[in-house]
């Protein structure tokens, strides 16, 4: 310990001329110039990387949604992957259409705004409400719902928490002091297209799921003993509308039967993660299981059987750095993870610094490498991934969304869908330079 | 990635709060906490800052430590002086919220079998989550002593909406180098977490519960 003390001190010393320059104060992207950058790199070759990663993606189409320092932080696809909707930092929310067929055209189709520049309240998510692409539902930080009907681009129905009459339900005669509506980080639409359900920031020590009736418009009710800290991820189950999974910065997966009348009841399984939790994703494996794929604040990634909560795999950000071929594990991020259609799950990792490096690497109880994204310039923190046509959609830090395209020789089951597609690469944008 | 709090630095601020300490002894032990303050950082918009770290030595001594066990388990604590609870046990509590919140309030943290943390949600309902005490994994590859102390030497971060942070990294009792070893190793892995590592990073502090801060950084 000590000697790796005073080497990191000999290290420092030599840096230490080129750290004070960043400017402090003004966060907007201009001082990210000035700052130095992480020491990093892949830690092999070209070749051996070129051979490892055997399906290269590039960039299909690219748009960026805001001139200023504006961070996409939530994308959702409908079920036919034919529009994208991007909610931004600045409580835009950005339509594209996407046509997969024809060369990945993304076509900016609308925006919605959901409140006034000086209000600063951010988006908690977007979501499509039913299998047409055009029932957007668009989460507010501070604890609204819209409905928004992308045909006449109008808000069609609110959901909120109807505080004169929460006193009516059993909150342990709570009642009184909830006169203010709670703020919100996630929420997610059961896979009917019925029920809503939103993740509050804790309350006066309480953290809420709350439920909503989306035909009825109304607050159905809600749970609240299950977390002791913000809850920071939701998940319905894709198929089955009753089955839902929350995160938590308490390091706990709860795993509910909303069916059930009371909340004691509808709690089915606990997994505790023991570390707070960012993203939760529902996969099934080859044998048809459900498991539970959860990315951590400290950018470990965890898989879980849904129903007992065994563990299935677990990969700390040292482990993941290494299969995707990266240096230092300071510098590596996890985007998230998504099922590839044949049982196997596909995380999607990058780096911090510029994000220069995004990778796809496939759990087989060990991460293998899969795809690598050339030409991508921006902190990825969200994604869409289509099963059908292997299409991914990225947004980020930098404000764009990327819409990638497979080229090059794989083998047929390492790729990102069994159906082989190639489109040409096509340079839309004077770009800045890149590594590659 | 380089360090940017010297060695020396290091001890003698770690010196000076221990110092303070003794000067002025306190009717209680006193904790050390490492104080963190952020900058070019938007709670807004990037990534929360939240985890857990663990570290080398023992911050908090005192924890008390449940085990939730299986007879092997049982027999292992009963041996061991940790104090133990069986399936039986759980389901004579039999669901009731003031029992369970009892059970939680007695003790810093458990520890359950493999075959028992599937049943807790449904013996025990949901107490234990909402406080925030559900048991950790306890397998039978792992040495039972060696898991309690790592969930003693395990501690949380979080970041709310202002751009500072404390965790307790230790006591005025532990000695200098155990102390620097535990503010080292909190420094970096939190400092690894930020985007931009060190550039995130307007400040750091140590204290002692009553002392006068030491700037670090």
């Amino acid at each position: 310990m000590k000697s790796r003390l005073n080497s990191r001190v000999n290290q420092f010393e030599k840096r230490i001329g080129g750290y004070y320059h960043s400017v402090p104060g003004t966060y907007e992207g201009e001082t990210g110039e000035d700052m130095q950058l992480i020491d990093d790199g892949d830690t092999c070759g070209a070749e051996e990387l070129e051979s490892l990663f055997q399906v290269k993606c590039r960039i299909g189409n690219e748009l960026a949604v805001s001139l200023n320092s504006d961070y996409i932080l939530h994308l959702a696809a409908d079920s036919c992957f034919t529009r994208v909707a991007a909610g931004l930092s600045n409580a835009v929310v950005h339509i594209f259409d996407v046509n997969v067929e024809r060369a990945f055209q993304i076509s900016s189709v609308a925006s919605v705004s959901t409140s006034t520049p000086d209000e600063r309240v951010g988006i908690c998510g977007v979501r499509f409400l039913d299998d047409t692409p055009n029932c957007l539902l668009v989460g507010e930080n501070s604890g609204i719902i819209r409905l928004y009907d992308l045909r006449t681009q109008r808000e069609q129905a609110r959901f909120e928490e109807n505080v004169e009459h929460t006193d009516n339900f059993s909150y342990n005669g709570r009642g009184s002091s909830m006169n203010i509506r709670k703020a919100i980080n996630c929420f997610d639409s059961n896979s009917n297209g019925r029920i809503i359900c939103t993740g509050t920031e804790q309350y006066q020590g309480d953290s809420f799921l709350l439920f909503y009736d989306v035909r009825q418009r109304e607050h159905l009710g809600g749970y609240f003993e299950s977390h002791e800290d913000d809850i920071t991820s939701l998940r319905f189950h894709d198929k089955n509308p009753d089955i839902l999974c929350s995160g938590s910065t308490d390091g706990l997966i709860n795993v509910f039967d909303i069916k059930e009348e009371t909340e004691d009841d509808a709690l089915t399984a606990t997994i505790n993660v023991e570390c707070s939790i960012q993203k939760l994703n529902w996969h099934k494996n080859i044998y048809e299981q459900d498991v539970i794929s959860c990315v951590t604040d400290t950018n470990d990634f965890h898989v879980y059987f849904a129903e007992e909560g065994d563990v299935v795999a677990k990969f700390d950000r040292c482990q993941i750095t290494a299969a995707a071929k990266r240096k230092n594990e300071d510098n590596c991020i996890v985007v998230g993870a998504h099922s590839n259609g044949n049982g196997d799950l596909l995380l999607l990792t990058g780096t911090n610094n510029k994000g220069e490096v995004l990778r796809i690497l496939r759990l087989n109880n060990n991460l293998l490498p899969v795809a690598d994204f050339i030409g991508n310039r921006q902190i990825v923190r969200t994604s869409v991934f289509d099963q059908k046509s292997g299409t991914l959609v990225t947004g980020g830090e930098s404000g764009f969304v990327t819409l990638w395209t497979t080229e090059g020789s794989r083998k047929e089951d390492e790729g990102l869908t069994s159906s082989s597609s190639e489109f040409k690469y096509k340079n839309k944008k004077s770009k800045k330079k890149t590594p590659y | 990635m380089a360090s940017k709090v010297s060695r020396d630095t290091l001890y003698e601020s770690v010196n000076a709060v221990l110092e303070f300490s003794q000067k002025k002894k306190r009717g209680f032990l006193e904790t050390c906490e490492l104080q963190i303050g952020l900058k070019n950082y938007d709670p807004q918009k990037d990534k929360r800052f939240s985890g857990t770290v663990k570290l080398k030595h023992i911050p908090r001594p005192k924890m008390k430590v449940c085990i939730l066990g299986d007879q092997q388990h049982c027999d292992e604590a009963k041996a061991n002086g940790v104090e133990c609870m069986d399936a039986e046990a759980l389901k004579k509590l039999n669901k009731n919220k003031k029992l369970v919140k009892k059970l939680a309030k007695s003790y810093d943290a458990f520890l359950a079998s493999e075959s028992l943390i599937k049943q807790i949600p449904r013996l025990l309902g949901p107490g234990l989550n909402k406080a925030g005490k559900f048991p950790g994994l306890l397998s039978h590859t792992e040495s039972m002593m060696a898991k309690i102390e790592e969930v003693k030497s395990t501690i949380k971060f979080q970041m709310k909406k202002v751009l500072c942070l404390s965790v307790a990294v230790g006591h005025v009792d532990m000695k200098p180098d155990e102390l620097v070893q535990n503010i080292h190793l909190s420094i970096n892995f939190l400092v690894s977490l930020l985007k931009k590592n060190w550039q995130n990073v307007r400040s750091l502090h140590i204290k002692s519960s009553m002392g006068p801060p030491q700037r670090l950084y």
